[in-house]
């Protein structure tokens, strides 16, 4: 499996440099993201990492060539999932890197760094929509991946919505709901978050597998 | 230490896919004329059928029917893990077999004879004459 | 020990079926596999890589399935495909570094000596390369790891002369020793003519021949005559696609129904080229 991720490394090199050049020049064009938390450029770049560039990469039905090598199924998956990890640090560092670099030109005192709601919030939703999104990709394959990710943006943005409506409707109190989970412990809050997203993810993993092993390609 | 002898052998072989004849008949009639002509020696050894397709670039399996037809006719013999040989035929042998093809080309040509109307006699002044030719020639 | 083995194998792939197929394709020879395009000729190499899972029976690779040993049996398998599915931006180079990582057999040496007699440019992107080149670094990369089979789907196609000539002395060398396997599927059957030594005959998802080479050529005579001998000739329906002109008459006929000289000698008879065999027969249907 290291194979397969250093394989997606090879690949991807050239969007890791394209984006990392793209997050260092909004950072020095829009004066650091001033105010804006450092997770959500990390975010970005990671989500750029992780799809946008196996969009590119997937338009040559790569994933027939890939399940001819010595590989089973569940390594091409388990590959695509712990790339996520990969691919996550990678980016989170690599804005980190910019960040430290602005410190250097620009006057340290304004520059946002990571802070923790705000990086774990990003966290949880990149891993939400990959959890949903991955098994779709290997149910479906290289002919949808193009627009995969609109397709579940807009899923879970409308699940997420119609929820919210039907809540509404329900005369329940979102709000107080949520600033009451906000106004927890940090710790609390941390623990849910981590292994209700670590469930999510492991559930997501083992669909992925059934459903590439059964995939004819 | 090992000492490996390998017997190098320069055949010549030529197949025409396009003739319409059999491939393993062309080369089982090239090498049965070059053992008859002594051109391959007795107890030489034959390129492997594997060596042969390669060179070819034929199936094995024609080779293989070369090999296998010229055995049944006794000119080759194979011996299983050493390859295939020539074989150790003595001129009478050789020679019966050249009379014997004789006859058939001559039982040949007296059936065409009489497809064409000849009679004996008109084929044996038709051979004195082209003997006769011949022996000038 | 045979190389491939379908047992009971169907599958349904879009319009047609492979079903109940029984047969096995031999180690240590080079089999061809021919047909028309649609016959399912890919799908069956599909499916003995695994890309395809059976509806019903198995496929045996050096006699294992793939349920036990998926990597064991791939890492023995070089393949050759039609369609390229690299990723074109990177040098060949790069692809290189990517496939060799999955093979533990890999041999740098002879990867060099066939892009070198191939003249493949190492830095040189895989989408500026042509078609055939693209081929001929397929079949680099999968001759570099040393396979016992080797897998081709129609890999002539595209190909000048010179290379298809050599690509036929590779397969050749490539079974010397009788241990190793070529499967090669086409639909230019004049490359088999020459170098293969089993054809497997595959029409509209059925199997129509299995056998040697030899075999299939000498079950078949390709008959030639005038016309007005056919209209009264009791033997007309025991042709295989009878194709018929001003000039005469040409058809595939069973040397057994031929061997009872139905025309005399005003016709030519002939042993038929692959071709023939593949155009009458399909003629026929």
């Amino acid at each position: 499996m290291v194979q397969l991720l250093i394989k997606d490394i090879r690949i991807q090199r050239r969007f890791i440099i394209l984006g990392s050049l793209f997050v260092g020049f909004f950072f020095f064009a829009l004066g650091a993201f001033e105010g804006m938390p450092l997770a959500i450029p990390a975010a970005f770049l990671s989500h750029f990492l992780i799809v946008v560039a196996s969009k590119a990469d997937e338009k040559n039905n790569n994933g027939r060539l890939l399940a001819s090598f010595p590989l089973r199924r569940r390594d091409i998956v388990s590959a695509k999932y712990v790339g996520i990890l990969m691919f996550m640090s990678i980016a989170f560092l690599l804005t980190a890197c910019w960040r430290l670099l602005g410190g250097f030109v620009l006057s340290a005192g304004e520059l946002p760094w990571y802070s923790i709601q705000s990086t774990l919030v990003a966290i949880l939703i990149l891993i939400f929509f990959y959890s949903i999104y991955f098994p779709l990709f290997f149910a479906l394959g290289s002919r949808i991946v193009q627009v995969l990710d609109l397709i579940v943006i807009f899923m879970v943005g409308g699940a997420f919505l119609i929820v919210i409506r039907i809540l509404d409707l329900l005369n329940v109190n979102v709000r107080a709901y949520v600033e009451r989970i906000l106004a927890a412990q940090d710790i609390l809050i941390f623990g849910w978050t981590i292994g209700g997203s670590v469930i999510l993810v492991v559930i997501s993993w083992y669909i992925s597998i059934k459903v590439y092993e059964m995939k004819n390609i | 230490m090992y000492s490996i002898v390998k017997v190098v052998m320069s055949m010549h072989l030529s197949v025409s896919l396009t003739s319409g004849e059999p491939i393993y008949l062309q080369l089982k009639e090239q090498i049965k004329n070059q053992i008859l002509s002594g051109e391959l020696q007795e107890n030489e050894l034959l390129p492997s059928i594997r060596n042969l397709a390669q060179s070819l670039k034929i199936s094995v399996i024609t080779t293989k029917r070369a090999y296998d037809d010229l055995e049944q006719e006794g000119l080759v013999t194979s011996v299983s893990g050493k390859g295939t040989y020539v074989s150790g035929t003595n001129k009478e042998s050789i020679r019966e077999i050249k009379y014997r093809e004789l006859e058939e080309q001559m039982k040949k040509i007296i059936k065409e004879s009489q497809a064409l109307g000849l009679n004996r006699q008109d084929l044996t002044n038709l051979l004195t004459i082209l003997y006769g030719e011949e022996n000038e020639a | 020990m045979n190389a491939i083995e379908f047992r009971q194998f169907s599958k349904r792939n879009g319009q047609f079926l492979l079903n109940d197929l029984n047969f096995e394709i031999q180690s240590g020879y080079i089999t061809g596999l021919i047909g028309p395009n649609g016959s399912g000729k890919t799908t069956l190499i599909r499916s003995i890589m695994n890309l395809l899972r059976p509806d019903q029976g198995e496929v045996l690779i050096f006699g294992q399935s793939y349920a036990t040993g998926e990597r064991e049996i791939k890492r023995r398998i070089g393949f050759v495909y039609d369609e390229d599915f690299f990723y074109n931006h990177l040098t060949i180079r790069e692809m290189k570094k990517i496939i060799s990582s999955f093979y533990p057999s890999w041999n740098e040496l002879i990867f060099q000596q066939h892009l070198h007699d191939f003249e493949l440019p190492e830095r040189r992107k895989i989408r500026d390369l042509s078609k055939g080149m693209k081929m001929k670094f397929s079949l680099a990369a999968a001759l570099a790891h040393e396979p016992d089979l080797l897998i081709m789907d129609e890999p002539t196609s595209g190909l000048d002369p010179v290379f298809r000539w050599k690509i036929l002395a590779i397969l050749s060398e490539f079974i010397q020793d009788g241990k190793r396997t070529v499967l090669f599927s086409t639909h230019i059957s004049a490359d088999l003519e020459r170098v293969a030594d089993y054809i497997v005959y595959f029409q509209k998802g059925q199997l129509k021949f299995c056998g040697s080479k030899e075999e299939l050529l000498d079950v078949y005579v390709l008959v030639k005559g005038p016309s007005n001998l056919l209209q009264m000739s009791r033997y007309k329906d025991k042709f295989m696609g009878l194709q018929q002109s001003s000039l005469g008459f040409e058809g595939l006929m069973m040397r057994q129904s031929y061997d009872d000289h139905p025309f005399g000698n005003q016709v030519t008879v002939e042993k038929p080229s692959l071709d023939d065999i593949l155009v009458f027969t399909q003629e026929g249907q």
